[in-house]
């Protein structure tokens, strides 16, 4: 939430966190760099800057990546995410260094272009082993798609391209990963021996998409499970009051009409809103509520809770829908209110399951 | 791949990119701020920053500059989902296969050689 762009909104942890990234990669790279010199002294600096920026870049990813599942899986993972952007971004800038360097080193002053080159190499024989397979393309599909993210990880483009297409952009991460662990297994995995290199790239890369699936089931699991039938025409049953358990201030996801919607009980009040925040689709249900507004989890956007409307001067709006407790349960309108319609919200007492 | 397609797809992306310079100009003098309150006052190192992004995506921008804001969709957080469950059950399937392939079928190692300590003539 921003009145006017500026190129980062500097806060003392976003502080903190970049010189902690920064120190360990110095630190990191300082220590592999003097590792690897002493096993083998005539290691050149380019063999130096392309094997590191290459590690560094692959470890950061990897990291980058368990972020998001470790988040959904288990909430104290969640202040990973604030900064994780910044994260993006440097890695982005150590591939880029990579691959601009080994195009120079390795496909430049030759008798084509340098891309020309990099992008049509392949001394792949029919019948041979892979040695030789062109993997320098999926090397170069990965760094465009990891440039294009870190072009578009400012605000500005999750408000101009919308949430949705922003979001549906940033997915090719995985369509990037792929493409990495190919230009790896094709390229440096055939040339080099050590069976830690192996280990590097298979632990990871099982650890990894190991957290995505199990993330992707448990989402998958509430996505699926079933609504309850109300008598109130157009409406979802989501629950007992008692069963609900709700504490004033604080959200509960629930699913009405195949959509996640978040639930909180307000000054006594239940009130029911679209359950992603319109900044980068975070799970308003997981929030809280400060200042008297629905906070955000991820990135502490804030709506109000009776029109779903942000606090002025900022303008954005989710959709809330229309809360109503009958016998004890609680129904909530498939349909969305009209954008930014102002409802009192159904009246409970503040000590869950007792309807007022 | 072949010479001839490489040098056609970096043709293209050399086109593309240079339509999204001649864009960007443009953009940061006209569209930005119609597109974008928080824009028009933008810091110059925000205009900076956003520019590769500009010349990138172009054709996205200047249709939300023709038509107007993104619309919003109800539907979107559910549909992502689904999209990144059937992405990672993909990678999940495919990447070890392809590890396990390019680590079988990776040339035999073949002996090191060594030049033989052969005393030089003096050079004349």
């Amino acid at each position: 939430m921003s009145v006017r762009h500026v190129a980062v909104q500097w806060t003392p942890l976003k502080r903190r966190t970049d010189a902690l990234l920064l120190g360990a990669l110095a630190a990191g790279l300082a220590a592999w760099a003097s590792i690897s010199v002493a096993r083998d002294p005539q290691l050149t600096a380019e063999t130096l800057i392309l094997r590191g920026t290459a590690l560094a870049a692959f470890a950061l990813l990897h990291v980058i990546l368990a972020i998001g599942p470790l988040a959904r899986l288990d909430a104290r993972f969640l202040p990973l995410l604030y900064n994780r952007r910044h994260l993006g971004v440097a890695m982005a800038l150590l591939a880029l260094v990579h691959g601009s360097f080994a195009t120079i080193q390795f496909h430049a002053l030759g008798d084509r272009p340098a891309l020309v080159s990099m992008l049509s190499a392949s001394r792949l024989a029919v019948g041979s082993s892979l040695a030789g397979a062109p993997f320098e393309p999926f090397g170069a599909l990965a760094l465009v798609v990891l440039v294009l993210m870190a072009a578009t990880s400012h605000d500005f483009w999750l408000k101009n391209l919308g949430a949705f297409t922003w979001k549906a952009l940033h997915l090719a991460v995985f369509v990037a990963y792929g493409a990495i662990v190919a230009h790896v297994a094709l390229g440096a995995l055939q040339s080099e021996r050590s069976p830690l290199l192996a280990a590097l790239v298979i632990f990871p890369m099982a650890g990894l998409l190991g957290l995505h699936v199990a993330a992707a089931r448990r989402e998958a699991r509430v996505d699926a499970a079933p609504a309850l039938a109300s008598e109130r025409a157009g409406f979802d049953d989501v629950g007992a009051l008692a069963d609900l358990a709700l504490v004033e201030g604080r959200g509960r996801v629930v699913v009405v009409g195949g959509r996640r919607l978040a639930l909180y009980l307000a000054e006594g009040r239940l009130h029911a809103m679209s359950n992603a925040c319109r900044h980068q689709g975070g799970p308003l249900g997981e929030g809280r509520i400060v200042d008297g507004c629905v906070t955000c989890p991820w990135h502490g956007w804030q709506y109000r809770a009776q029109d779903g409307c942000s606090p002025p001067p900022f303008r954005e709006v989710v959709e809330t829908h229309r809360v109503v407790v009958r016998d004890g349960r609680v129904l909530i309108e498939r349909a969305p209110l009209p954008e930014a319609t102002r409802s009192e919200g159904a009246p409970v007492t503040a000590r869950a399951g007792e309807a007022a | 791949m072949p010479e001839p397609v490489a040098r056609l797809i970096l043709l293209l992306a050399g086109a593309h990119v240079l339509c999204g310079a001649i864009f960007a100009i443009a953009f940061h003098a006209r569209g930005m701020a119609r597109l974008d309150d928080a824009a028009r006052d933008g810091s110059a190192g925000f205009r900076v920053l956003v520019t590769p992004g500009i010349v990138l995506l172009w054709p996205v921008l200047l249709r939300r500059w023709m038509s107007g804001p993104a619309p919003v969709r109800s539907s979107g957080p559910r549909t992502l989902r689904a999209a990144h469950r059937v992405l990672v059950q993909a990678l999940a399937m495919l990447l070890p296969l392809l590890v396990a392939a390019a680590l079988l079928a990776r040339a035999p190692e073949s002996p090191r050689q060594s030049l033989p300590d052969v005393p030089h003539a003096p050079i004349r």
